[in-house]
């Protein structure tokens, strides 16, 4: 795990370097879908030294700019083997929901975004007690509980950071607080964890998650997305024209003042 | 790059506090809560509880020689059969009880595993014994808790005075 956050560090300090000695060019904002996975399935179980494995898809989509509908989903195992009992607990799910960019686009060339998202839960998942044991005065007990097929629904408040690290590729992290909405009951085995919601002994259960995303530069637009009112100062027209450099020979700005009639607004499918 | 570093700080931070805690904090032991009378105005001068046909120095369950009123005790219910026996020696006479339950072992938490709920369903004592009385027959892992100052699932009434 050292040498990940290391990487990750070393990627960091030296995605700045990336422009230097090159030309400056025409600055396009590009938008497109999103797809990146959750880093940190994979380093929980390093972390917690739990019998767990899991990964994570997630893709969202950009909707008037400051809104990101958002799909993810994945798949959880968790094999407990412990003193007393030993229980299997796996199955995959999937969030749906949205995230709002609260924070304000500096630039066009700036994607970077602070958000807070909604989402929609569900689970469908097997538990198994292979074995459990009970001591007492008596004697010992063990015993066995089958396979059941259980589901579970839940609603997420979700709160994050996403930074542009290299051109398209997208580092970020969320927090996460989970409202348990319905869950299957079963008499004996009250399952503790659940795919997709995570560990079940407090009643909002919180997680995180760290994610590598890729977006795929589908549109390449001169738009910059307006701030939303929530978010703080409102962009303005001037507020844009502060985003484009006035020497800029390819400020669309300059060549509509030389009557070139280039539109700044456009927006262009490729 | 501020916004870059903060992230990887914050996502660097939220990895370590993770932590996985092994500690058990809830009740894993499941005892019958049960309280030995001789009525409101016979003390109890000294009581031993053990299992029935447990006859081990170590298997006694309650000892007290403390005169009192009323004696509480935690008492353990067989995991393998469908009754469980005890035996009372209080003020020198020996009496014994018998209660008959069902028993379901349950999952407690990831971290206290599994214990046992029982659910009384009929009680049989000796003549030394003048009755038992069920007032919650509901005996799980929670039960010591639930009655730790007031309350009991059962109550032993025991013939104290010289016959």
């Amino acid at each position: 795990m050292d040498k990940i956050l290391r990487s990750i560090f070393i990627l960091l300090l030296l995605s700045p370097l990336a422009g230097n000695g090159q030309e400056k060019k025409e600055v396009w904002r590009y938008e497109g879908p999103r797809i990146g996975i959750d880093l940190s399935r994979f380093l929980m179980p390093s972390i917690q030294k739990a019998t767990q494995s899991a990964f994570e898809i997630q893709a969202d989509y950009p909707y008037k700019g400051n809104f990101f509908p958002t799909v993810e989903a994945g798949y959880q195992s968790i094999n407990d083997l412990r003193e007393t009992f030993h229980y299997t607990n796996k199955g995959p799910y999937a969030r749906i929901g949205v995230d709002m960019n609260i924070s304000k686009f500096e630039s066009l060339s700036d994607n970077d975004l602070v958000f807070v998202g909604l989402r929609y839960g569900y689970s469908r998942f097997t538990q198994e007690t292979l074995t459990a044991n009970y001591s007492n005065y008596w004697g010992t007990v063990q015993t066995s509980f089958p396979k059941s097929n259980l589901s579970a629904h839940w609603a997420e408040l979700v709160f994050g950071l996403k930074g542009e690290l290299l051109p398209n590729l997208f580092f970020g992290w969320s927090v996460r607080a989970k409202f348990p909405l319905a869950t299957t009951k079963d008499p004996n085995v009250t399952p503790y964890v659940i795919p997709g919601l995570g560990y079940t002994n407090t009643e909002v259960p919180f997680d995180f998650s760290i994610t590598v995303s890729y977006r795929i530069p589908l549109i390449k637009t001169k738009t910059l997305p307006k701030a939303l009112k929530a978010g703080g100062s409102k962009h303005t027209d001037s507020d844009r024209d502060d985003d484009l450099d006035p020497n800029d020979p390819n400020n669309p700005n300059l060549r509509n003042s030389n009557g070139n009639g280039l539109n700044r607004m456009n927006q262009q499918q490729f | 790059m501020l916004f870059r570093l903060t992230s990887l700080f914050f996502a660097v931070l939220l990895l370590l506090s993770c932590n996985n805690s092994s500690h058990c904090y809830e009740s894993s032991e499941t005892l019958l809560v049960t309280t030995f009378t001789g009525g409101s105005t016979l003390k109890i001068d000294s009581i031993l509880v053990k299992g029935a046909a447990k006859t081990g120095i170590g298997d006694t369950l309650k000892f007290s020689r403390d005169s009192a009123l009323t004696i509480s005790a935690g008492l353990p219910l067989s995991l393998s059969a469908d009754s469980t026996g005890f035996v009372v020696f209080a003020n020198g006479r020996t009496s014994s009880f018998w209660l008959k339950h069902t028993m379901n072992l349950k999952l407690i938490s990831q971290s206290c595993g599994f214990a046992p709920n029982y659910k009384l369903v009929a009680t049989r004592h000796s003549s030394l014994i003048d009755s038992v009385s069920v007032s919650d027959p509901i005996v799980d892992p929670q039960s010591v808790e639930r009655y730790a100052t007031n309350g009991q699932n059962i109550t032993i009434y025991l013939h104290l005075a010289t016959p």
